[in-house]
């Protein structure tokens, strides 16, 4: 596997997994209720907590929706121009485009 | 021997470049904007079956379990201030048995389990510990000072309103003489002011809470037999009289106890909290304020929907208080509450909406047979599932209209 397609697999898998264990010490500290006064903890590091597990959700959504429609894309762009780069397979082939 | 070079890797063009990251961007904003709703919510099962789909269900288990596990105390708040301690473990446990009775008349085989919840919540109801916020700004606690002819509409409205609840439920006649006593003390104190408004501490007086001692009223009536209809109508008029936005048409969200004048406008939150407790009592006039709050307040980003806490126009806007929650623009309280709103009056979209925002904050996460939001507090898990539940506790209700 290239670099390339070890990005597009892993990039996604990251922040799913950064997101899970970010999620499950949030869940143990109570995040959101510290912020909201509803239970104890420092607020602030909680805020932080609470919005990087929030926004980590919504990167995971980003990285593998996008991942599933740009990496396709690119496979195809990339075929596309190494078929084009291509000599003739046969005598009388017309070339690529 | 002949070295054969491996041809140079074929590589993109500026502008197959711009194309990939611009699918990236496209491809990823549609599973966000289409992905977490439809793989976290379904607003069409809520509308079909309310308390018995499999979403409520879930949150039921987990919310029964933590509050037969002790619930909440005023002592784990972490707020500094000791009355918001005492009232946001008050409002987790008045939140959990209107959910409970809600889901109960939906799936009619909670109910037996619903009732000892109940009676669990209302025993804890009474105890130093949950009624010590209204008895230290009163003096006294509230069960101990019936007679007296003033304040205490929060407390006894949502203990009154509980207590409506467990019978209409099916539960004996064993609290039914304090049902009797809170009930009248409530119409006793309503009568003795012009406005028909009580405190809920000494020289405070909130519409909202109010509007918890009317329905309480209305509830009674109906498990009781008693008649309290003229002295609602007498509440509602005076409201729609006195106390509407004249920005919004929203009550406004307090009264000044001397005059009955208006205080602040209309806030979301408040409308939002209407639009559950309102239509117990009159479905027409809830109807009106729900229209207003969706005019006013109400918005839509994407699948998302909200409410906001404050009118363009209202010069107190701000970040938020005690009441709403953080505000950024859209109140989370605003946006909690309301979702009852949209389910009591169908308003399927921005159910939906509000159903996604509440997602995309609370962060759902299944345990086992239960299901819950790790981003929000047990009262916010009691709040959410009480008004996604919203339904009326009987054909007709709010419905009756004096001859």
């Amino acid at each position: 596997m290239t670099r390339r397609r070890l990005l597009w697999a892993a990039g996604p898998l990251v922040v799913v997994v950064a997101y899970l264990a970010l999620r499950e010490y949030a869940d143990r500290a109570r995040s959101l209720e510290a912020v909201l006064g509803l239970s104890h903890g420092d607020p602030v590091v909680q805020a932080l907590v609470a919005a990087a597990v929030i926004l980590l959700r919504v990167a995971c959504y980003v990285t593998v929706g996008g991942a599933l429609v740009a990496w396709p894309l690119e496979e195809w762009l990339l075929a596309r121009a190494t078929r084009a780069g291509e000599p003739p397979s046969s005598p009388g082939a017309r070339p690529a485009p | 021997m002949k070295k054969v070079m491996d041809p140079a890797p074929p590589t993109l063009t500026r502008r197959q470049r711009l194309a990939v990251r611009a699918a990236f961007l496209a491809g990823g904003l549609v599973a966000f904007a289409v992905g977490l709703p439809a793989l976290h919510v379904d607003a069409a099962d809520l509308e079909a079956r309310g308390g018995a789909s499999d979403d409520v269900q879930r949150r039921r288990r987990h919310l029964v379990r933590r509050m037969r596990e002790g619930g909440v105390r005023p002592a784990d708040i972490g707020t500094t201030h000791e009355l918001f301690k005492g009232e946001y473990a008050f409002g987790t446990y008045a939140m959990t048995g209107y959910a409970l009775t809600n889901i109960a008349l939906d799936a009619p085989e909670t109910r037996a389990e619903a009732l000892e919840v109940l009676d669990l919540l209302l025993d804890e109801l009474m105890t130093p510990a949950l009624a010590g916020f209204d008895a230290g700004q009163w003096g006294a606690p509230a069960l101990a000072t019936l007679d007296e002819d003033r304040g205490r509409v929060a407390y006894l409205g949502h203990l009154n309103l509980l207590l409506g609840a467990r019978r209409l439920l099916g539960g004996d006649a064993s609290r039914d003489d304090l049902h009797g006593r809170v009930t009248a003390t409530l119409a006793r104190r309503m009568r003795a002011r012009p406005h028909r408004h009580v405190e809920t501490y000494p020289r405070e007086t909130y519409t909202m809470d109010n509007v918890v001692a009317v329905a309480s009223l209305e509830v009674a009536d109906r498990v009781r037999g008693t008649d309290h209809r003229p002295l609602i109508d007498e509440w509602v008029a005076y409201t729609r009289a006195r106390l509407l936005d004249p920005t919004t048409g929203l009550i406004v969200f307090a009264v000044d106890e001397e005059t009955g004048a208006p205080r602040q406008r209309g806030r979301g939150s408040a409308a939002g909290w209407a639009s559950f407790f309102l239509p117990m009592f009159d479905l027409a006039f809830a109807r009106e304020q729900w229209a207003a709050a969706r005019v006013h307040l109400a918005g839509r980003l994407g699948p998302f929907a909200g409410l906001r806490e404050y009118h363009p126009d209202d010069p107190n806007a701000g970040w938020g208080d005690i009441d709403s929650g953080p505000v950024l623009v859209w109140g989370v309280s605003a946006t909690g509450f309301a979702i009852a709103g949209a389910r009591r009056h169908g308003d399927r979209d921005l159910l939906a909406g509000q159903l996604a925002l509440a997602e995309l904050f609370g962060v759902s996460r299944d345990e086992g047979d239960e299901r819950r939001y790790v981003a929000a507090p047990l009262l916010g898990e009691a709040i959410l599932l009480c008004m996604k539940t919203a339904r009326p506790w009987w054909d007709g209700m709010g419905q009756r209209r004096s001859p």
